[in-house]
């Protein structure tokens, strides 16, 4: 499920979690948020799932370079 | 989950803690200001990267670093002057060195204190008798500062970029340079102390309005950006929690 889950707090800053999207695509979302929120990310932390789906993506990518040799 | 993000709304700085307990802390954020003689923020930019300091637009200010991350200062046009923001905590050495650098680089004296007048100005602040008047604050929205101020009742009045008000006997007249973060001018305060309390609640007060902007706007944004509402909820902390659906 892709979904983005948005915490507004009392003082004024927000969290926001990317959940659901593969690989490098996810942070296509940063730039989204920051126009929906009219907001600066001050902070950002990529999860387990982010550096999977890079991984498979590099294995992919030797996979590919091999078969080209 | 796939990024995790902090985000700071544009209305908002958050340079000091504020708080009706926290009077001690905002007094420490009594600052040494240096007015110089750079005559654009272009020329200014340009001079303390020549004398070899890093300079990057930080919550509508400048930052510039000194000797690695842990120390730096601000850079803020106050009255029209670019002026160059330390702490009081900061050594007179490192402000003289600092201003030496930049008039080197500028090939003229744009700011002149030297080292005496620095540490001059240092035990000024430091032993003051009469507080100063001028400190900054976390307000960078004007329009909601304003409408903060009016639904305290302190009937502000704006006079071409900048908020007056009075409360009590007391005048304070907010002022901001472009997107920078407003510094607030307090004119006759028999207790310092109280008009601090007062500015906490406009604090809590322009924080609140912030957090209801900031969840208007969401929604009424995602749509636009085919993004579905699937739930939303306020915790017992009070932040409101929404839950976007993409691309359905």
């Amino acid at each position: 499920m892709k979904r983005i889950r948005v915490q507004i707090f009392r003082d004024g800053t927000i969290k926001a979690d990317v959940m659901g999207i593969k690989g490098k695509s996810c942070t296509d979302y940063i730039e989204v948020l920051e126009q929906l929120l009219d907001a600066e990310v001050i902070d950002s932390e990529y999860t387990a799932e982010y550096y999977e789906t890079e991984q498979l993506d590099i294995q992919q990518q030797n996979i590919n370079r091999i078969k080209i040799d | 989950m796939s990024v995790s993000l902090a985000l700071l709304p544009v209305g908002l700085a958050l340079r000091l803690v504020m708080g009706k307990k926290n009077f001690e802390k905002w007094a420490e954020s009594l600052q040494v200001r240096i007015p110089t003689l750079f005559k654009s923020e272009l020329e200014l930019v340009q001079t303390v990267r020549r004398a070899g300091y890093d300079i990057e637009e930080w919550g509508g200010s400048f930052k510039t670093h000194v000797e690695g991350e842990k120390q730096y200062f601000f850079w803020d046009c106050i009255d029209g002057k670019w002026t160059a923001i330390f702490s009081k905590a900061d050594s007179a050495e490192m402000i003289s060195k600092v201003m030496a650098d930049i008039n080197w680089a500028a090939g003229r004296k744009v700011v002149g204190p030297s080292q005496e007048q620095v540490t001059g100005w240092i035990q000024k602040i430091e032993g003051a008798t009469r507080p100063p008047s001028i400190f900054p604050t976390n307000f960078r929205d004007g329009e909601l500062l304003f409408r903060t101020l009016k639904e305290f009742g302190a009937n502000p009045v704006r006079q071409g970029e900048t908020i007056q008000c009075k409360v009590e006997d007391t005048t304070l007249i907010f002022r901001q340079y472009r997107n920078a973060p407003f510094h607030v001018e307090i004119q006759n305060a028999p207790d310092l102390r109280k008009v601090f309390e007062y500015l906490s609640d406009v604090d809590e007060d322009y924080k609140r309005c912030l957090q209801s902007v900031v969840y208007e706007k969401l929604k009424r944004r995602a749509a636009e950006k085919n993004l579905t509402v699937e739930s939303e909820e306020v915790l017992e902390d009070n932040s409101i929690v929404l839950t976007l659906g993409i691309g359905r």
